[in-house]
C-alpha cells in the first residue's frame, strides 16, 4: 500500500509556492525600477551636483553593473531574510505547523521545502531585476560583459543561500516572525556593512561575501573563486545543518513560541 | 509487544519547572469513544499531543496498535487523525486546495486524491462551495474542513483535542454524529469540556486531574458510584418547616437545602416510603426522588476528591 503512496512532499512544495508566487512579480518589478534608478543617479548625479563631478571616475558600463549589485548584494539580502522569517516562526504564529507536523514529512524536507522556494523566488527575481539592469546599461552606458555579469549573479546566488540559510535558522528559534526578520536583517546588515569595507588586497581574495560585486571590477583567479564558492557553499550547508538539528530536536515541536 | 488501541505507560512531561503529566497510564483497547475530561490545565492537551507524536514525553511511552510513538516513526502517524484545539488554517487556500493539500501531504497519490477529498467532503457534509477562499470560513466551516482534512488518510485512531468546543448546537450535533458513526470501527479519543456530550457519547470516560489520571470508568458506573443513597424533595411552601420535622424523625438525618431541594437520607431504603407517606399527612410535596448529582457536580466531586 505504502508503494502506491506519493511523496508528501510535493504538497507541501505546492502549498509553499502558492503562498508566495505572488512575490515574484513584485520583487522582479522592483528590482528593476531599482536598477534603473542606480544607473540613473550615477549617470546625472555628476549634472546635479558640480561639486562631485571632479571627484567621481568616468561611469563605465562595469562600475554601473558593480554598483547596482553592491545595492542588492544588501538589499535583497536583507528582503530574502525577511521572506525567510515567516518559514517557520510564521507557521507557529499562525498555528499552522501542527497542519504540517502531523503528516509524514521528515524535518529535513520540510526545512528545505521552506528554504528553496523563497530561495528560487528571490532568485527569479534577482534575475530578472539584473536583466533589466543589464538592458538599461547597455542602452544608456555602453556594452556590458555579460560573461563576468552572470559569474557574478551565480556567486550572489551562492551568498544569498547562506543568508537564506540563516534566515531559516534565526526563524527555527525565534520567538515570532518580526523578531526572526528583524534579526536576520539585522545579521545580514553587519556582515554586509562589514565585508564591504575590507576591501584591502590582502584579503579582497577572501572576502566571499563581495565576490559577487568584486567580480565585476577586478580579476580573480578561477581558483579563488572556485574556494571562494565552496567556502559559501559550505556554510549554507553548515547553517541549514544547525536548523534540521534543532527542528528535529525539539522536544515541542509545535509551541507556539519559545 | 503490545497489540491493538492505545497503551500509555507511565506517561510523564515537564515544561520547564511545570509537571503537565505525573505517571498517566491507560488502556484503550477496543473500538468506540472515549472521552478525556477535566479542568483547565489538567494535561489533556499535554496527554493527547503525546499520544499523537507532537510531543516529546520526559519519560514513560506511548505506544500505538504496539508500535512505539516517537516524531520520527511515520508509520504509526499514519495511523493516527490528531484535530488539534486550535489549529490555524492556511488562510489563502480555497477550501479544495486545502484539501488536495492536505491529502498531498498524508501521501495519498494524485490520481486518487480527487475521489477521496470528495468522499470525505460528502461524508462530513461539507455543502459549501469548494471554490471559498479558507479566510471567508465562518468558526464551524472551519471545524468541519478541518475535521476532514484528519480522514483524508484513513486513520485508524482518531484523537480530537475540544473538537466540540466553540460551535453552535447543530454543527456541535453534526460532529457528534460524524464522530459516532467513525467510532463504529475505529477509536475515538476526544476530550471536550462539556460534560454533557462525554457523558451521552463515551463508552469510557478519563478523567484527569493536575496530571494525574484520577477515574476511569464508564459513565453509568462513575454516576451509580457518586450517588450517595440521599433523596431530594420540594415543597411550594415550608421546606423550613419539613427540614425541621424531618430532623427529628428517627434513622433519618437532613442534608440540607440546596437551590430549593431538601436532601436527606434514611438509614435504609425500605423506609423512604414510610418517611414520604408521614410528611404527605402534614405537607403538600410538589417533587420527590433519589437525589442524582448533575453532570458538573460530579465533576467537581472527582475532582475535588482527587
Amino acid at each position: 500500500m505504502n508503494s502506491s503512496k506519493t511523496n508528501p512532499v510535493y504538497a507541501l512544495i505546492k502549498k509553499e509556492w502558492i503562498y508566495n508566487r505572488g512575490r515574484i512579480l513584485p520583487l522582479s518589478i522592483g528590482l528593476a525600477i531599482f536598477g534603473a534608478l542606480t544607473i540613473g543617479m550615477l549617470m546625472i548625479l555628476p549634472d546635479i551636483i558640480p561639486m562631485i563631478e571632479g571627484l567621481m571616475p568616468e561611469l563605465t558600463p562595469e562600475m554601473a553593473i558593480q554598483s547596482y549589485m553592491s545595492n542588492v548584494n544588501s538589499i535583497v539580502s536583507i528582503l530574502a531574510v525577511i521572506l525567510c522569517a515567516d518559514a517557520i516562526a510564521g507557521e507557529r504564529e499562525k498555528n499552522t505547523l501542527v497542519l504540517i507536523r502531523t503528516k509524514t514529512i521528515p524535518v529535513y524536507s520540510i526545512i528545505l521545502t521552506k528554504l528553496f522556494a523563497r530561495y528560487i523566488i528571490i532568485l527569479i527575481g534577482t534575475i530578472i531585476g539584473t536583466l533589466f539592469a543589464y538592458f538599461i546599461t547597455s542602452l544608456l552606458v555602453g556594452p556590458v560583459e555579460i560573461v563576468s555579469l552572470l559569474l557574478s549573479l551565480a556567486v550572489y546566488a551562492l551568498i544569498l543561500f547562506v543568508y537564506m540559510s540563516i534566515g531559516i535558522l534565526i526563524s527555527t528559534i525565534a520567538k515570532s516572525q518580526i523578531s526572526a526578520g528583524a534579526i536576520s536583517a539585522g545579521i545580514v546588515l553587519v556582515i554586509s556593512l562589514v565585508t564591504s569595507f575590507l576591501a584591502f588586497d590582502s584579503i579582497i581574495n577572501y572576502n566571499a561575501f563581495q565576490l559577487s560585486t568584486n567580480l565585476l571590477l577586478r580579476d580573480f583567479t578561477p581558483l579563488v573563486i572556485a574556494l571562494n564558492c565552496v567556502v559559501l557553499f559550505i556554510l549554507g550547508c553548515v547553517f541549514i545543518t544547525i536548523t534540521i538539528i534543532l527542528f528535529e530536536s525539539e522536544k515541542e515541536p509545535v509551541r507556539k513560541n519559545i | 509487544m503490545k497489540n491493538h488501541g492505545i497503551e500509555i505507560e507511565n506517561l510523564q512531561k515537564s515544561f520547564q519547572d511545570i509537571q503537565a503529566l505525573k505517571g498517566v497510564t491507560l488502556k484503550i483497547e477496543k473500538t468506540g469513544l472515549y472521552g478525556l475530561i477535566g479542568p483547565n490545565g489538567a494535561g489533556k492537551t499535554t496527554l493527547l499531543k503525546c499520544v499523537s507524536s507532537l510531543l516529546v514525553p520526559t519519560s514513560g511511552e506511548v505506544y500505538i496498535n504496539g508500535n512505539l510513538v516517537k516524531p520520527k516513526n511515520f508509520a504509526v502517524r499514519r495511523k493516527i487523525g490528531f484535530l488539534p484545539e486550535d489549529s490555524g488554517l492556511y488562510e489563502k487556500l480555497t477550501a479544495k486546495q486545502f484539501l488536495h493539500i492536505m491529502a498531498g501531504m498524508h501521501g495519498i497519490p494524485k490520481e486518487e486524491r480527487k475521489n477521496k477529498v470528495k468522499e470525505v467532503v460528502e461524508f462530513v457534509g461539507i455543502n459549501y462551495p469548494p471554490s471559498k477562499i479558507v479566510k471567508y470560513l465562518s468558526t464551524g466551516q472551519r471545524r468541519l474542513l478541518l475535521f476532514a482534512s484528519i480522514l483524508l488518510h484513513d486513520p485508524e485512531i482518531l484523537i480530537l483535542d475540544e473538537s466540540l468546543s466553540g460551535l453552535d448546537p447543530i454543527n456541535r450535533e453534526h460532529i457528534t454524529k460524524l464522530m459516532r458513526e467513525l467510532a463504529k470501527d475505529r477509536i475515538v479519543l476526544f476530550s471536550s469540556h462539556i460534560l454533557a456530550d462525554i457523558w451521552r457519547l463515551c463508552e469510557k470516560i478519563f478523567v484527569i486531574n493536575q496530571g494525574e489520571l484520577i477515574v476511569e470508568d464508564q459513565p453509568e458506573n462513575i454516576l451509580s458510584k457518586m450517588s450517595d443513597d440521599s433523596y431530594f424533595l420540594t415543597v411550594k411552601m415550608g421546606l423550613e418547616a419539613i427540614k425541621e420535622y424531618l430532623e427529628n424523625y428517627p434513622k433519618v438525618s437532613v442534608i440540607g437545602i440546596q437551590n430549593d431541594k431538601l436532601l436527606f437520607k434514611t438509614e435504609n431504603k425500605d423506609l423512604i416510603s414510610e418517611v414520604i407517606k408521614d410528611i404527605m399527612k402534614d405537607f403538600e410535596i410538589v417533587s420527590f426522588g433519589p437525589n442524582i448529582p448533575d453532570l458538573d457536580q460530579i465533576f467537581t466531586r472527582m475532582v475535588t476528591a482527587s
